[in-house]
């Protein structure tokens, strides 16, 4: 009686382990582009990341976006009408994306951190100038939790940098 | 006299009757072009398409008489631009499914109907309800297509300037697509079979700047619903499936948070005029839905089915017959030359794995400790550190915590911890630049893995008996596969059939062996930090050989978790087992085995592949099953699609040690 006891215990929690997958997000994208006044009312983890996220844009839905989210479930995601100007592209990008971006500062050197200059118009030969020069101001580049602050800060630095001066005139 | 005045008289009456007949017809005519214009105006196409059927005084009437005359209507351009296919009935039929995506009423099955009231829409005001939009600028690509076709004349159908759209389009910035293909994982058995997405790539793209690209993303709409009800609505079409955009970056966030998933990258050669078309379809598709099949109309199909629109005349939905997995879809894009080039970028799990090789045992535990508690408690032994090794400790330790943290929450806060500030500064006022990772892709990307389907044929002895085994399996990939393209420690199979043809003292006797509907097997080595169960299910239908003489189907649910190390290319793995069983044959109607299963798993030259295993089992009822098992299969691939193999088992049964030996040929389609 033991015996069986112990074999359908064990049989209990093998099969319970082995069914107990890791539920993954499955292809539902961050929220991106949907500010506050979005949030209103609607669940789960997008919004409430996009707000959090993006608290100083505030991206007006769009055309694309408006119909899927207004059937059913929201869809969120991004919208190419919304990114039109580079400003908000660049805005989204470093807000959405503000710790591998602050890792890659810390470390002088990454591939957002590449996209970013890109961006701003640096010239391949004058990148590694680049990751030293945001390295060096990793301190004051970390303090703020803006995007925009964060890109303006940059743009300041660069300003100050002789080599790098000239993409910001 | 009186006779001229009578001829005037008569001419002034014909002419008076004929202005009549002129002002009648003339109002007539206005009244025909009015109702026309009424129904248009009311945002009736289909009543504007059969009115303007009885006259020909309407532009739209002469517009849909061309159309008929040149067969626009079953053209295949028009076809894959309104997605009509074949359905079980041989009957065409639209398989996009929201009403809003139809300007008539039976346009889901009439493509002729379909194409005359979109016609009738271009000249109309009325905004479609689901985004507001006129039908011009709803029905961008229709209408570029539809005016080359029949040249429309601007002064009898003027053209509106369509912002929003040209907005859309100047926010891509695209200039072509590449495809990504994420590959699958088992831990995440939703992501089975991998995904594909397009990306509409921009001009002077470069590895960091495709980040800004978009993705165009097809996927189920899927509420959180309990895991049954999931597997069912998904394969019948029970989620709607809709068109996302998002900018690549955020994809990669995703996909960093699903740390095991590779990323293959196929770019594409469709030329940028046709990327435009492309778009303006997206555009058109992008605010209605589709029912999702998970088998069938699927993400990657439905990223081909966008494709398709610029080649009419081959379309690549057409390839395929029954099921689509998407690596089929990209071998149909590579064989079609459309693939210029493959880039391969390694998981999360991989990044942190060949971070780890670059440093000592010690320097790991220091960072693991780090990554768990901060750098103050460790800092002496930090401090003792040179520059160069400290940047590594400090790059593996922040893996840690980031990897911890995705893996821990399903939310993508991109927000730092304390612990992560802390080693970053740390991490800043060391001016060497971090390590760039090499990370060898793998030696062949997932389309030269062999395909899908399997038969296999084999002769062999079970005891005595002689025996004919005729398997099927309908998809992915088993231990014994050919490898490439492949990871060597899982594997995933869906569907598998077997047959076995006994022949026993001059009779023939046919028996159903197995029919399993899923089985995953996941033997990952353990890893000091990823720390994970390797682990197997399957569920299906097995024969039972209760007494030697019968044997009986019965349903089995079976797995368990285990761990598994690896030795080069040698998987040595254990595994706790259970296993329900249901039968009429038990006397409760289940029967229950617990137990434990060691084996060994080996891959050499890509070509030879074996297991070894043993199992022991202790049932409920203990005349049942079998108690013990031992198997030793293995396999040889001549190619891709041809393989042999040999298994010899060894089972004991009612104290009784019974032999199987079974030798054939494995053919991949």
């Amino acid at each position: 009686m033991n015996k069986k006891l112990c074999i359908l215990f064990i049989c209990a929690i093998t099969l319970c382990v082995a069914s107990v997958q890791k539920s993954s997000a499955d292809e539902k994208g961050a929220g991106c582009g949907i500010g506050k006044v979005i949030l209103e009312g609607r669940t789960g983890m997008g919004p409430h990341i996009a707000a959090a996220i993006l608290n100083d844009i505030l991206v007006p839905r769009s055309t694309f976006m408006s119909t899927a989210t207004s059937i059913g479930q929201p869809v969120l995601g991004c919208d190419p009408s919304q990114t039109v100007e580079k400003e908000v592209e660049q805005n989204i990008f470093v807000a959405e994306n503000m710790d591998t971006l602050s890792k890659e500062i810390a470390q002088g050197g990454g591939l957002h951190l590449e996209a970013l200059a890109d961006m701003l118009g640096v010239a391949d030969a004058d990148k590694p100038n680049f990751f030293s020069m945001t390295q060096d101001n990793y301190s004051e580049l970390s303090s703020h939790t803006s995007s925009t602050k964060i890109i303006s800060t940059i743009k300041l630095s660069m300003a100050k940098n002789d080599s790098l001066a000239h993409y910001v005139q | 006299m009186s006779k001229i005045i009578f001829f005037l008289c008569r001419l002034a009456s014909v002419f008076l009757f004929c202005v009549q007949i002129e002002f009648f017809t003339t109002y007539l005519y206005a009244q025909e072009i009015s109702s026309i214009d009424k129904a248009l105006s009311d945002g009736n196409p289909d009543q504007a398409v059969s009115l303007s059927k009885e006259s020909s005084n309407h532009y739209l009437s002469q517009l849909i008489e061309l159309a008929i005359k040149r067969k626009l209507s079953s053209s295949s351009q028009w076809h894959t631009l309104m997605h009509y296919k074949k359905n079980f009935y041989g009957k065409l039929e639209s398989q996009i499914d929201g009403e809003d995506f139809f300007m008539s009423k039976s346009g889901k099955t009439n493509p002729e109907l379909e194409l005359h009231a979109t016609l009738a829409g271009f000249f109309s005001q009325v905004t479609i309800p689901s985004n507001n939009l006129t039908t011009q600028c709803r029905y961008v690509a229709r209408y570029e297509w539809l005016k080359k076709e029949l040249q429309f004349d601007p002064s009898k159908l003027p053209e509106s300037d369509c912002k929003e759209f040209n907005i859309f389009k100047r926010g891509f910035r695209a200039s072509g697509f590449s495809v990504v293909f994420p590959s699958s994982h088992p831990n995440s058995p939703g992501s089975m079979f991998g995904h594909t997405l397009l990306r509409a790539d921009r001009p002077g793209q470069t590895e960091a700047t495709r980040m800004m690209a978009f993705s165009i993303n097809y996927a189920a709409i899927a509420d959180q619903a309990n895991v049954s009800s999931f597997i069912i609505k998904g394969l019948t079409g029970g989620f709607p499936g809709r068109f996302a955009l998002l900018p690549y970056h955020l994809k990669l966030r995703e996909y960093a948070q699903m740390e095991n998933r590779d990323i293959w990258e196929y770019s594409l050669n469709v030329p940028t005029e046709k990327v435009d078309f492309v778009i303006k379809h997206l555009w058109e598709i992008g605010p209605t839905y589709s029912d999702y099949y998970f088998f069938t109309e699927n993400c990657s199909y439905l990223v081909i089915a966008l494709l398709d629109v610029v080649y009419p005349d081959d379309p690549m939905t057409n390839d395929f017959k029954s099921w689509i997995s998407p690596v089929d879809t990209i071998r149909s894009l590579i064989a079609r030359n459309m693939v210029t080039k493959i880039s391969y970028f390694p998981s999360y799990y991989k990044i942190i794995k060949a971070r780890q090789n670059l440093i000592s045992d010690t320097e790991n535990k220091l960072a693991l400790n780090i990554s768990l508690a901060g750098l103050i408690p460790h800092e002496s032994h930090f401090n003792s550190l040179e520059d160069s090794r400290k940047v590594l400790v400090l790059d593996m330790a922040y893996d840690y915590v980031k990897y911890d943290r995705f893996s821990s929450s399903k939310e993508v806060d991109s927000k730092l911890n304390t612990i992560e500030k802390e080693l970053l500064l740390k991490r800043s006022k060391i001016k060497i630049p971090s390590v760039h990772l090499d990370i060898n892709p793998p030696e062949h990307d997932p389309t030269e893995g062999h395909l899908s389907s399997r038969v296999e044929l084999d002769y062999g002895k079970m005891d005595s008996k002689d025996l004919l085994h005729l398997g099927w399996r309908a998809v992915n990939h088993d231990w014994i596969d050919p490898p490439q393209g492949f990871n060597d420690d899982s594997m995933l199979e869906f569907g598998n059939v077997s047959f076995r043809l006994f022949s026993e003292e001059g009779k023939n006797n046919i028996r159903i062996n197995k029919i399993h509907i899923i089985r995953i097997e996941n033997m990952e080595q353990w890893n000091r930090f990823f720390r994970r169960f390797s682990w197997r299910v399957t569920t299906g239908f097995e024969s039972f050989n209760a007494k030697i003489q019968d044997d009986h189907l019965g349903y089995i649910l079976r797995g368990g978790p285990g761990l598994t190390y690896r030795f080069g290319n040698i998987l040595l793995y254990t595994i706790i087992e259970s296993e329900i069983a249901v039968s009429n044959e038990f006397s409760r109607g289940y029967n229950v085995v617990s137990g434990l299963a060691t084996g060994v798993l080996g891959t050499y030259f890509n070509k030879w592949r074996f297991h070894l295993y043993g199992r022991v089992m202790e049932p409920l009822e203990s005349n049942f099953k079998q108690s013990q098992t031992v198997e030793f299969i293995q396999s040889y691939s001549f190619s891709k699609s041809v393989g042999i193999h040999i298994g010899v088992k060894g089972y004991k049964l009612l104290n009784k040690w019974h032999n199987e030996a079974v030798a054939g040929i494995n053919l991949y389609y």
